[in-house]
């Protein structure tokens, strides 16, 4: 093979950290704030019995429309955690095997 | 009148010599400084008790190299069984390494600990891959380098395995792939990879009734009669040239030296040497490059027992560290009729050394009774059954690949390929760690080149990157000698190119990452509530003991969740990027047919839809 079809070959995707952060968190943000919006829609008694419980981690969390607001910027920053430790964790370790 | 000189009476020299009696060039001669024909292949002598210096199978997949021994030897070759094991902490393992057979035979730790070397090197492959222990590690695991290879190889070269190139390795060891091999041994051929079912090692080869060296004896005798003389204990010491051709051979024998004229020679001499007897002498560099090459010498002790079988192997790799013993031939094995007696038996104990060293310079007597004492010590002999011992010293057994050989091969070749009439064939003479059938291979070609027109390129025989013994199915086992030589991918290679544009997701990578995260969420699932001194009605996280079985909301749930959840973690996100993978793939093959149908159905390329 030539070198550059040997650079291609050995070609690994490496993961933007910002970019993963950011899809993420948008995910993130979307999920928590869809799935609180929705149980308000519906509306009915006891609304978020279930979700409210997100309250032990999420301090200052309901289910309410403050509350999703709130949910959404939690989901934000959560994700944006997950994706960022993710495309951390994966370049660290494709590089050291590559080594 | 000028002739053909052939340097060196051993495999190479003596197949030249054959080949140019068949094309009908007889004037030639054969010029072998000892007294005995065979190079490292002959078979020496004592009290009737025949050995060779080290063992020479005759097997082959060269079809021109197989039809000269069958013309030389005829029903004179015997075709013998194979068993050779490697011998390390009292215990037997195959030989070639067989996975399932070494852990069964390591017992369960050191299995363990093999099996999570072997994980560890193949996340973290040691790159870039010089040295022969970076190579056998990267495939076989640190563990399993330490107890099969790097004992054996150092005291089989003598120089540390982080000093010894890769390419060796490459060369030199069947590639082992122990997920393959766990894969087939659970599975039977089902588990072989399509299109790759290994159907037998060699289990069998040919050896001449009276050892390698009645080989060479009766073809040295078989020469005569159509003409080419061999001379024994004539050396050639200085070669004559005007810059372009060698002019003339400086022989040194009994009778002192000659001057022979020469029309073209073929030499097996060791490159060091035959630089070093170039005349006029070549320039200071090239003198000095010739100088690094380095050689590994050899001894055999051979030991005569009272005892008419010792063990059913032709030979065994002693990888105890304890020895310095590198292996026993066991010459009955290989021919009956190497034992004059048929109560006893005759082992060959191969000691690896360097001219000069201890080894080298011990007494005969004390090498006997050293080779005596290992033996016994390994358990394999009773000392008191050892009736008599000789020793065979043999310098330049081996070139040794060390990181400076190929550039040091590169400055000689850069020397002596202008020289019209000099080619350089064997072992030695290309400084190649050849076996005897691809030593003879060259020599054929050279004889070709000389006297048949030929245009051989002798640096091209055995350069595949790995030595295969194996026979695979669909594979005729007297397949082409002109072995292949890797080909570089054209660049307008599309197929390869699209397939190859696309950058993989590291498996490992993302196993990691993913179950990095999922560890972490569930030790924070559970530990935000124990911190903060939430009571947790039962029925919530509790539940989560469905799926990890002794969960609990507590400190231990909560580790032990962290580690269930990195175990599921790295499962996924592996499946995830072989699954991205796969998909990739998948898209670029597909990408590859729109562009293939789009190259047929463009009338500029002139192909007809």
């Amino acid at each position: 093979m030539t070198d550059e079809t040997d650079l291609i070959h050995a070609a690994i995707a490496r993961l933007r950290a910002g970019v993963m952060a950011i899809v993420f968190g948008g995910v993130g943000a979307c999920a928590i704030f869809l799935a609180t919006a929705v149980l308000l829609v519906q509306g009915g008694e006891n609304v978020g019995a279930n979700l409210g419980r997100l309250a032990w981690y999420l301090p200052g969390y309901t289910v309410s429309w403050p509350g999703a607001l709130l949910g959404g910027v939690y989901g934000l920053l959560l994700g944006a955690s997950v994706g960022w430790v993710t495309a951390f964790v994966y370049n660290r370790v494709a590089l050291a095997r590559e080594r | 009148m000028s002739e053909v000189v052939i340097i060196g009476g051993g495999p190479a020299g003596l197949t030249a010599a054959w080949e140019l009696a068949r094309l009908g060039d007889t004037d030639a001669c054969v010029y072998e400084k000892d007294d005995i024909v065979g190079g490292i292949a002959r078979t020496d002598q004592y009290k009737g008790y025949r050995f060779d210096i080290g063992g020479h199978r005759f097997f082959t997949k060269v079809p021109v190299v197989e039809q000269i021994w069958h013309e030389i030897l005829g029903d004179e070759l015997l075709t013998r069984p194979r068993l050779s094991r490697i011998f390390y902490d009292g215990i037997f393992f195959d030989y070639p390494l067989k996975p399932v057979n070494a852990l069964r035979g390591l017992g369960l730790i050191e299995a363990a600990r093999v099996g999570f070397s072997f994980l560890r090197a193949q996340a973290f492959p040691i790159r870039p891959e010089r040295t022969f222990d970076q190579w056998v590690t990267n495939r076989f695991g640190r563990r399993l380098f330490e107890i099969f290879f790097e004992t054996y190889t150092e005291k089989v070269w003598g120089i540390p395995c982080d000093q010894i190139g890769a390419d060796w390795a490459a060369q030199r060891i069947k590639n082992l792939d122990l997920v393959q091999a766990v894969k087939t041994a659970l599975l039977g051929q089902r588990g072989a990879r399509k299109g790759e079912v290994i159907t037998t090692l060699i289990e069998e080869f040919e050896y001449p009734r009276l050892g390698p060296g009645q080989m060479w004896e009766s073809c040295r005798d078989q020469l005569a009669d159509k003409g080419i003389p061999t001379r024994m204990q004539h050396e050639v010491v200085r070669l004559e040239h005007d810059g372009a051709r060698i002019t003339a051979a400086v022989i040194a024998g009994p009778d002192g030296e000659e001057r022979v004229p020469a029309r073209a020679v073929i030499s097996s001499m060791p490159l060091r040497q035959l630089v070093h007897a170039m005349d006029p002498p070549a320039p200071t560099a090239v003198r000095e490059a010739a100088s690094r090459l380095k050689y590994r010498d050899f001894l055999t002790v051979v030991l005569i027992v009272k005892d008419p079988e010792l063990f059913p192997d032709n030979w065994i790799y002693i990888h105890s560290p304890e020895v310095k013993l590198g292996r026993i031939q066991n010459f009955k094995n290989w021919s009956p009729e190497m034992v004059p007696d048929p109560g006893t038996s005759a082992l060959g104990l191969e000691y690896f050394v360097n001219v000069g060293d201890e080894l080298w310079t011990m007494d005969d007597a004390e090498l006997v009774r050293l080779g005596t004492r290992e033996c016994s010590q390994l358990g394999l002999v009773d000392a008191d059954a050892v009736v008599d011992g000789c020793v065979v010293r043999m310098p330049k057994a081996y070139p040794v690949y060390d990181q400076e050989y190929q550039e040091v091969l590169a400055t000689l070749r850069d020397w002596l390929d202008p020289f019209q009439n000099l080619q350089l064939v064997g072992r030695n003479g290309q400084h190649r760690y050849n076996n005897q059938d691809h030593s003879m291979l060259t020599a054929v070609y050279a004889a070709r080149n000389l006297s048949a027109g030929g245009a051989y390129d002798l640096w091209s025989v055995n350069v595949e990157a790995e030595y295969h013994e194996e026979v695979r199915e669909g594979e005729a086992a007297g397949a082409t000698g002109d072995r292949s030589i890797p080909q570089r991918v054209e660049a307008d290679d599309l197929s390869v190119l699209v397939r190859q544009a696309y950058a993989r997701y590291d498996v490992v990578a993302l196993g990691a990452a993913v179950a990095t995260v999922c560890s972490l969420a569930l030790l924070l699932l559970t530990a935000v509530p124990l911190v903060r001194g939430i009571v947790v009605p039962g029925m919530i996280l509790a539940s989560l003991d469905h799926y990890i079985p002794g969960y609990t909301v507590s400190w231990p749930g909560a580790m032990l969740g962290a580690g269930v959840g990195f175990a599921f973690g790295f499962g996924f996100g592996s499946l995830l990027a072989m699954t991205i993978n796969r998909f990739v793939l998948w898209h670029g093959e597909s990408l590859l047919r729109r562009l293939e149908l789009g190259r047929t159905l463009d009338p500029t390329q002139g192909a007809a839809p």
